[in-house]
């Protein structure tokens, strides 16, 4: 297998932060593609930091050739346990999942570079112009779960301070815990899983191999 | 409603909510600055780290400092996420506030133009009531309850309109008597002229029967004096006439009614036999602007009905003055035997009685009325019954009067 060049088209992050310069590689593989992907990622300053608050920071990846209509997805999701200081990662690839105990962010990093991101059973690509690979990660800064709990919990912070031992207030009991809850889940549900990050790749990819 | 005023509203709902969505932003954005904010996240995160090391100095401790730590953690993602998404629940907390205001604002406006739509649905009504009134319709009926500005004009309206119905009515009754009088003074003047030549002749007959003497002297003298008589009787018939068509105008001037009704009593006290007067006189006096005498001639016609209609019985008449919204009251009320029904309907009219041929010619009640419509006041029926019949004058009050 010829190693191709890889060029990097653009790096075409949504924010004006400082890119991340590193830019993935992809070659063929017995008719799959394989990617790897530069942990410089996880440099980045806002993810970083998410990562390193104890949240749990899900990559989500998209892999898509346009040109054959091929689109793959696949999952990673990191989360830093400050106790221990080990990052627990769950890989989540073409229906398979893998975890990994991970002793630094060091460690981290250099797991991530290895990972073998797989395209699998492109078909033939027609025509004499190159081919090209889109790829895009969304980092998503917490899970669903952390999401309910930060919701129930700051829902709980607006409302009224109330003595839980003492019976409810004489009037409407029903109706100041309806409002209550009305306004709550108003405001709370702002509290949304959103990508952080957004890093967007278009990869040009070497000459197919013939089967 | 016009067009003018729903823009008025709604420019005023837009700038209102521009205004409000630009100062509680002011507000807003800041309130959330104190949980995300870095210190915060700084002191817990030295926590975390104290508690660790704590866990490692004391490892009989573990489980407590695990514990802490633990919490202090969670608060910390908490913090962070919240950090993450500060601009969002801001974002919703105005979107909000500002949606609240919105409604009520909406509410209010569409209120007020719901306001000023029934407001000009009723200003056209009392414009319909207006016409009707300028048209000479008397004693409308607008149907309005409120007592807003729209209720108060209505009210006038309805105040207005009884004014000139009482007006007309008042005038038409003065009509009324007018042609009665010019009738009565027609009568008196036609009877007068051969009634002094018919006694100046019988007086004439008379000297002559006296001086010529002779056989039927005392017979012819008994004819005469039987004609001096029957004319002497026409003579007080046509009187009666050219008194009720020469009433006078009032001549007005403020007396107090309480002492007049008081004077009356006393004076005329005896003057129906069986008849007694009865009058219980407030404390504080009752100013009046009326003519006394004329006022006592009306007292004086309705004792006279009352001690007629009670052909001899006893009786009592009782006098009672009160204030009322449109004028000074005065309540005379007999204990007689009522007035006929039939004679109801034509009360105030000249010659309704139902005395016999002789004993009277129906004007005292005409009279008495004209006397109090000349006052700018009136005089009523307000009942009659076996039990008795009540009269009642009413006087207005005069300017600077209490009300």
């Amino acid at each position: 297998m010829i190693l191709a060049a890889l060029l990097l088209v653009g790096e075409l992050s949504e924010t004006s932060r400082p890119a991340v310069r590193a830019s993935p590689q992809a070659t063929w593989e017995e008719g799959s593609l394989r990617v790897r992907i530069p942990s410089q990622v996880l440099l980045d300053v806002e993810v970083r930091r998410v990562l390193q608050s104890g949240l749990t920071v899900t990559f989500l990846f998209d892999f898509a050739v346009p040109r054959a209509r091929l689109e793959r997805h696949a999952s990673l999701q990191v989360r830093y346990e400050p106790w221990d200081e080990t990052y627990l990662t769950s890989l989540l690839s073409q229906g398979q999942k893998r975890e990994e105990t991970l002793s630094s962010f060091d460690s981290l990093a250099k797991w991530w570079e290895t990972l073998p991101w797989t395209v699998p059973n492109v078909p033939p690509l027609e025509g004499n112009s190159r081919a090209e690979l889109k790829i895009t990660i969304s980092v998503v800064p917490f899970s669903a779960t952390e999401e309910r709990d930060a919701r129930h919990w700051f829902a709980q912070s607006i409302e009224e301070p109330r003595d839980l031992g003492s019976p409810p207030a004489a009037g409407a009991p029903g109706a100041q815990s309806t409002r209550d809850d009305m306004l709550g889940a108003l405001i709370t549900t702002a509290i949304k899983r959103r990508a952080l990050r957004t890093f967007r790749w278009i990869v040009t990819l070497p000459e197919q191999e013939r089967r | 409603m016009t067009a003018r005023r729903v823009a008025i509203a709604l420019a005023v709902l837009v700038a209102a909510s521009l205004l409000f969505l630009f100062f509680q932003k002011q507000i807003s954005a800041r309130w959330m600055t104190v949980p995300a904010h870095p210190e915060l996240s700084a002191v817990l995160d030295d926590v975390i780290e104290d508690e660790r090391s704590l866990a490692r100095l004391e490892p009989e401790k573990e489980a407590e400092h695990r514990q802490r730590f633990e919490r202090a953690q969670l608060l910390r993602k908490r913090l962070e996420i919240l950090q993450l998404n500060r601009e969002e629940v801001t974002r919703r907390y105005e979107l909000i506030l500002w949606a609240i205001f919105l409604g009520v604002a909406l509410l209010v406006t569409v209120l007020y133009l719901l306001g000023l739509r029934r407001d000009e649905a009723r200003l056209n009504e009392l414009r319909g009531f207006l016409e009707a009134l300028a048209g000479g319709k008397g004693d409308i009926q607008t149907g309005e309850r409120k007592r807003d500005t729209i209720g108060r004009i209505a009210g006038m309206i309805e105040e207005t309109s009884r004014v000139v119905a009482r007006d007309r009515n008042r005038l038409k009754s003065l009509e009324h008597l007018a042609s009665w009088q010019e009738a009565a003074r027609r009568h008196a003047h036609e009877i007068r002229t051969p009634l002094t030549a018919a006694k100046m002749e019988a007086e004439r007959l008379a000297d002559l029967v006296r001086s010529a003497g002779g056989g039927k002297t005392a017979e012819l003298q008994s004819g005469v004096s039987s004609i001096l008589e029957e004319l002497e009787r026409l003579r007080r018939f046509t009187r009666e006439f050219t008194s009720f068509a020469r009433i006078g105008q009032p001549q007005l001037q403020e007396i107090d009614l309480k002492a007049l009704v008081s004077e009356y009593c006393k004076t005329f006290g005896s003057a129906w036999p069986g008849m007694r007067l009865a009058f219980d006189p407030p404390r504080e006096p009752f100013p009046v602007r009326a003519d006394p005498e004329m006022i006592r001639q009306v007292l004086v016609n309705l004792c006279t009905n009352s001690a007629l209609a009670l052909n001899g019985t006893a009786g009592v008449m009782r006098f009672e003055i009160f204030r009322q919204k449109e004028g000074v009251h005065l309540r005379a009320a007999d204990d007689g035997p009522g007035i006929a029904a039939e004679v109801l309907p034509r009360l105030f009219e000249p010659y309704a009685t139902t005395r016999k041929i002789g004993e009277g010619m129906g004007l005292g009640l005409a009279i008495s009325r004209k006397i109090l419509l000349d006052h700018q006041g009136d005089l009523k029926l307000e009942a009659t019954s076996s039990a008795g019949t009540v009269f009642r004058l009413v006087f207005p009050i005069p300017h600077g009067g209490p009300p």
